[in-house]
């Protein structure tokens, strides 16, 4: 497609020139008929014979006297006489055939070049039109996730009872960084499908996030009440040990980080961050402690793997429409891969062995891709399908976890990618334009997220020297650097 | 008459009735005119009871009683001084407090302007501009909107 | 690609526009048949290709396409299809190729019609119509382009302005526009007539009809404008001396100046350089208008400061257009040879009569315009000039002007017998002195002036009808023969007589609406009356109610007269939800050709509300009267005596005083 529409677009441009070319350079060729050569002269005496109609009429009808009417005929017909005597003067003359040569060079060069000249500086030829409606039914793939917001934003305002629509944009609002109408959304959902322990605890860290960190009562209430549905379960619980610390509530959070970490699974990625809020309340850290490398940078990567849950249902949304294409259409061995493994990731492991078969199927003709959608299988300890070898299958332990983790894992960096894209245009745009102090923290944060912490250091210090002369705004940079345990000074 | 003549007698009416527009347009332009004033202007320079004047500014916060009968009596301030407004009939629809408006009449011998039109656009955003300057002056608004 | 498509064909409209501002004329002056034969068929293309642009940026608007600019800007995808087609012109970039768009449209249609005009005078005309879409093709492609286009564009677009949202304001711009911009053939043809040296009765003819056709729209787009501050304000009035309206009104003014001192032209051959400066002023104006509105000077100078580019193309455009003409006039007008003589007293004179005061009234207007702005670019000084500086310059000059308005059809050619026109005008005189008797006895002696002004509005109306009844002898030959005769009237004749009496329409609208209105302004509570002339407006309580953008409070008014219920009006307080923009709209109940105006004010907490009521005699006749004018003028360009000139080598052959076939 966006191959072919400049090709048309081009082709129209160039009809276009052609006609505008044509419509000098033909009346210029045409020969006259003699008669017209004189139209120019005949038509004012056509408009005086018609004045000394209008005299005789108005003379039939009374109108003016017949002093009157003498008076006026002669004074039109001396124009009539002079016009008639212009006529005859109107020599033809032949003409000198270099202005017509002239023209004709300015309609076959001057004319394209002036207008193509202009057109390719200031147009846009290769931006295809964008209207909404396509937009919005583009292949889901193919749309930014703004895109993909946008759409599932009217539906519901359009359907605004839908719980199952609410409850999948919430995530996504997450994602983009839209605390607030992440929660907005997450209240819709609970209003119409009911509290669940994941609906309450996501609102709760909506809030929270939006809240800039601090757990507001709000928040804590959705999570006392996710926590009231199950006594077990891990995250809210991380978040009221969080407030009962941010309240000063020492020995309440003490024991609730204890009571957290008593039966975690080690492995788990929040267990760092609890052991160095526990730290920093000089309570006991459990003996499972290590030394634990950099503060609060965990606390951050924690929450984002423990939104994971989110992420998925967003994903499954995705996976469910590229299932529908590979199916119907069919697709290249990359994206069954993504596919199979996406299943994987979502834990729907029969749907990952089918989408595997279905693979195999397609591809049975081409080694290539067998190999790699095997490996791909292998690596996510699926069962090979007849005619493919399991290459490192045996080898694989019982159940995934580990490698369903790994994916997982993978999937965040993935973002932080993203991330580390959008950051890098906020901090081009702050180092050449300058902003505000929200702004500088915005990017302090961002750097601290992504694990670098000496740029963190060093936009601080930029921040810090655009802000030297402005006490509040310096001060609100530095608290945002003080929480995130950079050097202030 | 001759071709002269007449072409005189032409231009002579035409000059006449020029001369009486010109006239016309002039008196009027010295009388009919009302000028723009602060609240610091009329304070500081003061303003002949009678002339009539638009006064702008921001209406003060908490200023606004009303009365029976669309009377309304609020004050109009530039932060440096204010004067207190009494006007009848009906507000523009974007008069609020805090907000910029222009108000037109007379002051009376009380100090008390009133007004006989009071304006307000139709764009929450827009500021008259003759508030938007004298606020300027005293430096209370930055806005970057004309 | 469309909306490429239609950036290509504005490019290309300008390449184009470059070629016919040269080379027609250049023939024109060399005599080369050759290339003055480009004109026609370049002007229509030059119309088709903007017409591609206007459509494809329509079609961007009407698919919500955000990778332009001025969609993003400008629209919103819940925009109703309607508002999303008028939000086009309802931006900056979108009026000035609508503005280009009526240009070309009007070169075309010279191109299309003019077969009877002289070939050298019509490639001249049209090379200099091609100078201004140049100019104005450039402006656009330089500062203002519509077409601007944003590789990931956003999701929704930004164009929520509910004030913009109708109808009135969306149609009435292209009025005006046909109307203002109209008036640039007329220009172009006075330019090229200086061009050529040749300015003659013929060439008022040739001028007349895409005068008329101006001045047509123009009329009824400033009625239009004034019905919609009318009923959307809610202030109650049509006219505010607004320096957006007077932008209008100037070349109105001018407009009508030029109508009637074309006609000296056309037929005595006099006046013609004073016709042809009018020619260049009206279009001046018309560009003066474009500049203050679209420059942003009126709502501040210092806005005009802060985005030149626009302002000073603007007013580089107006200097070179409006200066190149005026030098070329000052030097090539001693060169016109002087035409017809008259005496004071006659038709001629009649219309100088009228171009004097017209144009004074224009200069009046011109002045209240510009002197604040002038005042504040000097001294700083901020000074407002209001609906009474206007009063008391403009009626003064209106008044002598429309007391001679029955006078002028009625005085012979060349040398006139006022006499006998006041003998022919008896009837109507005596018609209107019963006229102010009556208002006398109607209305009371406490206003002088308001029964005055009827007498005058209604001496104009009987005036122009007399005329007519004098043309066709209706007392001297009876009834039947005179509708024989009425019929076999020329258009021009009809034309006249009707636009003088919607004048005088529209006077009496302006007298009776002014003098004799009623108002009340008081807080009603649920349960209360108001009395107003014979009408008794109960205030029956309000309630909230929530439209598809806005939240409102409606009042609800039962209307009764003579005891008995007439009507129900709801004026409302509206809220536009996504602006929280507060808007008042009124009701307007008429009754035969009056109205009753009802509107709200502040709603207070214990349910009653500040109403507004107004009582508006006769108001309707102050539109009603443009729309009479502007069918006048429809009624003058129909006449077929314009369209003569394409001559058909028979007719040719005809002897001067053969008959014509009956018209």
């Amino acid at each position: 497609m966006s191959i072919v529409l400049p090709m048309t677009l081009w082709i129209l441009i160039a009809v276009m020139t052609a006609v505008a070319a044509l419509s000098i350079l033909v009346p210029m060729s045409r020969k006259r008929p003699p008669e017209d050569e004189t139209v120019g002269q005949t038509a004012d005496e056509a408009v005086y014979r018609q004045q000394l109609d209008e005299v005789e009429k108005d003379l039939e009808r009374g109108l003016i006297d017949d002093e009157a009417a003498n008076a006026a005929r002669t004074e039109i017909a001396r124009r009539l006489l002079a016009a008639h005597e212009r006529a005859e003067k109107a020599d033809a003359a032949p003409k000198a055939s270099w202005p017509l040569r002239f023209g004709q060079i300015v309609a076959i060069a001057g004319l394209p070049l002036v207008a193509l000249g202009v057109y390719l500086f200031i147009g846009s030829p290769d931006l295809p039109d964008q209207p909404l409606a396509a937009r919005m039914s583009a292949p889901p793939q193919d749309q930014s996730v703004e895109m993909l917001v946008a759409r599932v934003e009217k539906h519901l305002a359009e359907n605004p009872q839908d719980g199952q629509g609410w409850d999948v944009l919430a995530p996504v609002y997450m994602r983009l960084n839209k605390p607030r109408e992440a929660a907005g959304a997450y209240q819709h959902a609970i209003r119409l499908l009911g509290p669940s322990v994941r609906r309450m605890t996501d609102l709760g860290e909506a809030l929270t996030v939006a809240n800039d960190g601090i757990v507001s009562a709000d928040a804590r209430g959705a999570f006392e009440q996710a926590i009231k549905l199950d006594k077990t379960a891990v995250k809210p619980r991380f978040f009221i040990a969080l407030a009962l610390g941010q309240e000063g509530k020492k020995d309440e959070a003490i024991a609730a980080w204890q009571d957290l970490l008593k039966d975690a699974d080690p492995r788990a990625a929040w267990v760092p961050v609890a052991r160095q809020n526990l730290a920093a309340l000089d309570g006991t850290v459990p003996p499972m402690a290590e030394n634990l490398p950099g503060p609060n940078h965990e606390q951050m990567a924690a929450a984002a793997d423990m939104s994971a849950a989110d992420r998925n249902q967003m994903v499954a949304g995705m996976v469910g429409r590229l299932a529908e294409r590979l199916n119907s259409q069919g697709g290249t061995p990359a994206e069954w891969a993504r596919l199979i493994r996406a299943y994987t990731v979502l834990g729907k492991k029969d749907e990952a062995q089918a989408a595997l078969q279905k693979a195999s199927a397609a591809y049975a003709g081409d080694p290539a891709a067998m190999g790699q959608i095997a490996q791909i299988a292998g690596q996510l300890g699926l069962a090979a399908p007849e005619g493919m070898a399991p290459p490192m299958a045996e080898n694989l332990p019982g159940p995934n976890r580990e490698q369903m983790a790994a994916a997982a894992d993978m999937n965040a960096a993935d973002r932080n990618q993203m991330i580390a894209g959008m950051v890098g245009k906020l901090a081009d745009r702050l180092n050449s334009e300058g902003g505000s102090p929200a702004e500088w923290s915005r990017l302090i944060r961002a750097y601290t997220v992504l694990g670098k912490k000496d740029e963190a250091q060093a936009a601080f210090k930029q921040a810090s020297a655009a802000y030297a002369d402005d006490p509040a705004a310096l001060g609100q940079i530095k608290e945002t650097a003080g929480q995130l345990g950079l050097k202030t000074e | 008459m001759t071709r002269k003549q007449r072409r005189l007698t032409l231009i002579g009416i035409a000059g006449v009735v020029l001369a009486g527009a010109l006239g016309l347009i002039l008196f009027a332009l010295n009388d009919q005119i009302v000028f723009f004033q602060s609240p610091t202007d009329i304070v500081e320079k003061g303003v002949p009871p009678g002339q009539r004047i638009r006064l702008g500014g921001l209406v003060e916060d908490g200023s606004v009683e009303r009365s029976g009968d669309a009377n309304v009596r609020f004050k109009v301030t530039d932060t440096a001084n204010a004067v207190t407004v009494t006007y009848t009939g009906i507000l523009p629809d974007l008069f609020r407090e805090g907000q910029g408006v222009v108000t037109e009449g007379t002051v009376g011998p009380d100090g008390v302007f009133v007004a006989d039109s009071v304006l307000a656009k139709h764009d929450e955003n827009y500021m008259p501009k003759e508030v938007a300057e004298a606020l300027k002056k005293q430096g209370v608004w930055q806005g970057a909107q004309n | 690609m469309i909306v490429e498509l239609g950036h290509y064909a504005l490019v290309l409209t300008f390449a184009l526009a470059l070629v016919q501002s040269v080379v027609p004329v250049w023939g024109a002056l060399r005599g080369d048949d050759r290339l003055m034969a480009i004109a026609p068929p370049v002007s229509i293309l030059m119309f088709l290709l903007v017409l591609v642009s206007f459509v494809a940026l329509t079609i961007a608007y009407v698919t919500s396409d955000f990778s332009v600019v001025n969609v993003w800007e400008n629209s919103y995808s819940a925009k109703p299809l309607l508002y999303k087609i008028t939000g086009v012109w309802g931006n900056h970039e979108g009026s000035v190729l609508l503005w280009v768009l009526i240009l070309v449209f009007f070169g075309g249609l010279v191109g299309y019609f003019g077969r009877n005009i002289p070939a050298p005078l019509r490639a001249t005309t049209l090379s200099v119509q091609a100078w201004i879409t140049a100019g104005f093709t450039l402006f656009m492609l330089a500062t203002s382009n519509p077409f601007a286009r944003i590789a990931n564009p956003p999701v929704e677009g930004n164009g929520l302005n509910p004030i913009l949202q109708d109808i009135g304001l969306a149609v009435h711009p292209p009025l005006l526009y046909v109307g203002y911009v109209g008036f640039s053939i007329t220009f172009s043809f006075a330019v090229a007539a200086l061009i050529l040296g040749r300015l003659d009765a013929a060439w008022a003819r040739w001028v007349r009809p895409w005068t008329l056709l101006a001045w047509v729209f123009l009329t009824l787009g400033i009625a239009m404008g004034s019905y919609w501050a009318y009923y959307e304000l809610g202030w109650g009035g049509w006219w505010f001396w607004d320096p957006v309206e007077n932008a209008s009104f100037m070349p109105w003014l001018a407009g009508t100046a030029l109508l009637h001192s074309a006609i000296v032209m056309e037929k005595r051959d006099a006046l013609k350089v004073w016709t042809v400066l009018l020619a260049i002023f009206t279009f001046s104006l018309s560009l003066l208008g474009t500049f203050l509105v679209r420059s942003g000077v009126l709502t501040s100078v210092h806005a005009f400061a802060t985005d030149p580019a626009r302002g000073v193309f603007i007013l580089v455009l107006l200097c070179l257009f409006i200066g190149g003409s005026l030098s070329l006039y000052a030097w090539r007008a001693p060169v016109l040879k002087q035409g017809g003589l008259f005496a004071p007293i006659s038709r001629e004179g009649a219309l100088v009569f009228n171009n004097l005061f017209l144009t004074a009234a224009a200069t009046a207007v011109f002045v209240g315009t510009l002197y604040p702005l002038a005042l504040d670019i000097v001294t700083g000084d901020k000074i407002s000039v209001g609906a009474p500086f206007f009063n008391l310059t403009f009626a003064p000059l209106m008044v002598p002007l429309l007391l001679a308005v029955p006078f002028g059809p009625v005085l012979a050619w060349k040398r006139g017998d006022l006499l006998a026109a006041c003998q022919r005008l008896y009837a109507a005189f005596g018609i209107a002195i019963l006229a102010v008797l009556f208002t006398l006895w109607l209305w009371g002696v406490e206003n002088v002036l308001a029964p005055l002004g009827a007498g005058l509005a209604v001496w104009i109306m009987a005036g122009s009808v007399s005329e007519i009844v004098t043309r066709v002898k209706l007392f001297e030959i009876g009834p039947s023969r005179a509708l024989s005769r009425l019929w076999g009237l020329p258009g021009s004749a009809w034309g006249t007589a009707v636009a003088h009496f919607g004048v005088g329409i529209t006077v009496l609208g302006i007298v009776t609406a002014s003098a004799f209105q009623e108002e009340r302004i008081q807080t009603m509570h649920p349960g209360e009356s108001v009395e107003l002339h014979h009408f008794e407006v109960t205030f029956d309580g309000s309630a909230p109610r929530t439209g598809p953008n806005y939240t409102e409070d409606v009042g609800h008014f039962t209307v009764r007269s003579g005891g008995v219920e007439v009507a129900a009006m709801d004026p409302s307080k509206r809220i536009y939800t996504a602006r929280k923009m507060p808007t008042t709209e009124s009701a307007i109940l008429t009754s035969g050709l009056s109205q009753l105006y009802l509107s709200l004010g502040e709603v207070h907490q214990d349910g009653s509300m500040d109403v507004r009521v107004y009582y508006k005699p006769l108001v309707t006749l102050i539109w009603g009267g443009c729309l009479i004018m502007a069918f006048g003028g429809m009624l003058s360009i129909a006449d077929r005596r314009l369209r003569v000139g394409a001559p058909k080598p028979a007719a040719r052959r005809k002897m001067p005083s053969a008959p014509a076939p009956a018209e």
